[in-house]
């Protein structure tokens, strides 16, 4: 069977500053990992490599078998839109439209119908149904995050990337979240990627990863302004 | 491409940002509003003023320049230098080639406007624009000696009506005259509707009321009172006009008026000019041409503030924009798309800018028509939407579009760069 992630001898580096050096790392398909690690340690980086905003430099990087680093950038645009759902730490809604809005939002750059069935499911399981014609300004942070989770499976992705989004939750809601999540990926068999240094909620996870043990790289954390 | 949910993102996009948007919608619409009415003003002008007289293949007055006999026939503008004898226009008049003609014997004013001696020909005949003849407002035509018909802003600007009492001032258009035809009021019989050309500005008497006036009168000044000539004793023959000085003159087939043109031309009793009306007034609206440039440059100048105006207004919503552009792009947008988006948003802004302004000149000149007519002769001529206003409308349009690959290649670049990590 494919691996969802497989990464050989990845390097990345912002002009003289290597940021990341990874050897050797797969992830299996329906894994839900844990990757912790300190604030600058690369974890935002592998983030956006493996969701193909930043392009390969260096190394193989295989997402569902097919090869990252052999794409154009219009590639990898494709290739992000059709098999990756992301959920940011905060402010991943677009403010100005509704919450049925922003969770079709990814369908649009698919060019595809939206799936009403998936809609009213997701919104369901997600105990979101009150408030589809709200405005997302008018939602709490933790029905926020749940709107994120939302547009993030809408396009039944086979890779979900989290970027700390429980780091605004409190503990309760954390749990829960990430209850509801891994229930909803575990229908669509989604893999995911959790990237936190909140390490609090690891044992809801398959698999819990620091990437100091898996990047080489070894660079002073820079303030980017 | 799923064009609804494109446009409803743009569309509530340009919404979130409604102050920066409206002003934006705002300038461009003001600036598309100027340039089209001040093309519309301007056709308007030549038109008015190329089309003053109409139907009319040759002016006839004493020999001077082709331009001064416009200007007095016409425009009601300077003086004649000499006049025309009444038997070198009976005969003329007589010629077979010849429609129809209009005695024009200028010279007196009142209160600043000008009279004119003519005769009934003259609501006959007389045409402007495409075709349209004079018309009354109110009574009709001059019959009796001390009649007078008024043009519209005569009427209006001296609060004249049927009945009214009209003295007539020598020698003079320009206010209150020095010496006045006080002996001899004319009662107005009749009075013109607008017509946007000057004939609103005159008053209107017979030939023979011109010469009445003046039948006491020796050596160009006003009778002593005893040898005044009453109203009432004077007859037919006693007012037989000698002299006029200008007239209109159609011929019976176009082909005619040239060589009539040089037989007057040519005319042996006495100097005579004859000259195509249509021709002189579009050589003098040419040398005024260089006006009607600079109100085009200035109408693209504020054009081009308006296209300016909207470069700025999206250059800076970018800036704001980032985490919005970072969240499209991870959610699969790609950059050809974050640059099509700002396009489109341009295109939403400019549509809605130039039916708004297309809305709002229809509005002004639907307002400003009537005013524009009688206040200051223009008659804005149909259609509304001419070739070179529609040119306008896709000018805008493109350069609007032209201009905001820049903020669009700005976004996708930043798009680029910033990844996923803005940091707001």
């Amino acid at each position: 069977m494919t691996e969802a992630i497989a990464i050989k001898n990845l390097k990345f580096a912002y002009g003289e500053n290597q940021i990341l050096n990874i050897a050797d790392f797969s992830v299996q398909p329906g894994e839900f990992v844990f990757l912790h690690g300190a604030s600058g340690s690369g974890k935002s980086t592998l983030l956006e490599l493996l969701a193909g905003v930043l392009p390969t430099q260096s190394g193989q990087l295989q997402i569902l078998g097919e090869a990252l680093q052999d794409k154009s950038a219009h590639q990898l645009d494709l290739f992000r839109a059709k098999n990756v759902g992301y959920i940011f730490q905060s402010f991943n809604l677009i403010p100005y439209l509704s919450v049925t809005e922003n969770i079709q939002l990814p369908l649009m750059f698919l060019k595809s119908k939206p799936d009403l069935q998936l809609f009213q499911h997701l919104i369901k399981s997600l105990e979101l149904q009150p408030y589809v014609q709200r405005k997302v300004t008018d939602l709490s942070v933790g029905q926020q995050q749940r709107v994120a989770v939302a547009r993030a499976l809408m396009k039944q992705p086979k890779l979900i990337l989290a970027d700390e989004p429980t780091s605004a939750l409190d503990y309760d809601h954390r749990e829960k979240f990430l209850q509801l999540l891994f229930q909803i990926c575990r229908e669509q068999k989604t893999t995911v990627v959790f990237v936190s240094h909140d390490r609090t909620i690891e044992k809801l996870f398959s698999r819990v990863v620091g990437i100091s043990t898996i990047n080489s790289a070894h660079h002073q954390p820079q303030v980017i302004v | 491409m799923n064009w609804g949910a494109w446009i409803n993102l743009s569309w509530k996009s340009l919404k979130n940002r409604r102050l920066a948007t409206t002003l934006t919608v705002f300038s461009m619409m003001l600036s598309l509003v100027l340039l089209m009415s001040v093309e519309r003003v301007r056709r308007a002008a030549e038109s008015g003023f190329t089309q003053s007289i109409s139907g009319v293949d040759l002016i006839v007055g004493a020999r001077s320049g082709s331009l001064q006999i416009v200007l007095y026939s016409v425009f009601n503008l300077g003086q004649a230098t000499n006049n025309v004898s009444i038997e070198s226009y009976n005969d003329l008049k007589s010629r077979p080639e010849v429609e129809w003609t209009i005695p024009y014997s200028l010279g007196d004013g009142h209160k600043g406007f000008r009279v004119v001696a003519t005769n009934t020909d003259f609501f006959k005949y007389y045409q402007f624009r495409s075709k349209e003849k004079v018309e009354f407002a109110a009574g009709q035509a001059f019959n009796s000696y001390f009649d007078v018909v008024i043009g519209s802003d005569v009427a209006e600007a001296l609060n004249y009506q049927l009945g009214s009492l009209v003295e007539v001032a020598h020698g003079s258009t320009k206010g209150d005259g020095i010496q006045s035809h006080n002996d001899k009021p004319f009662t107005v019989v009749g009075v013109l509707k607008p017509t946007g050309t000057q004939i609103d500005r005159a008053l209107y008497i017979s030939l023979e009321a011109m010469e009445a006036i003046h039948l006491d009168w020796q050596t160009g000044s006003a009778p002593t009172l005893e040898n005044q000539i009453a109203k009432e004793i004077i007859t037919a023959d006693m007012v037989q006009p000698k002299t006029i000085t200008s007239f209109f003159l159609r011929t019976k087939n176009r082909i005619e008026t040239l060589k009539l043109q040089r037989t007057i031309n040519d005319y042996k009793s006495e100097p005579l000019l004859a000259v195509i009306p249509g021709v002189v007034l579009s050589e003098l609206w040419q040398s005024l041409g260089s006006l009607e440039k600079i109100l085009k440059a200035i109408s693209f100048l504020v054009m081009l503030v308006g296209l300016m105006s909207m470069l700025i207004a999206i250059m800076t919503s970018l800036n704001e924009r980032r985490r919005e552009m970072a969240i499209l792009r991870v959610l699969g947008a790609s950059l050809v798309q974050i640059l099509n988006l700002i396009l489109l948003e341009t295109f939403i802004l400019t549509a809605i800018a130039v039916g708004l302004a297309c809305l709002m000149k229809v509005a002004l000149e639907w307002v400003f028509a009537p005013w524009l007519q009688t206040k200051y002769g223009l008659y804005l001529q149909r259609p509304s939407f001419a070739a070179t206003e529609i040119t306008y409308i896709f000018l805008m349009m493109g350069s609007a579009l032209a201009i905001s690959v820049i903020p669009g290649i700005r976004a996708m670049t930043s798009a680029l760069k910033d990844g996923l990590s803005v940091k707001t």
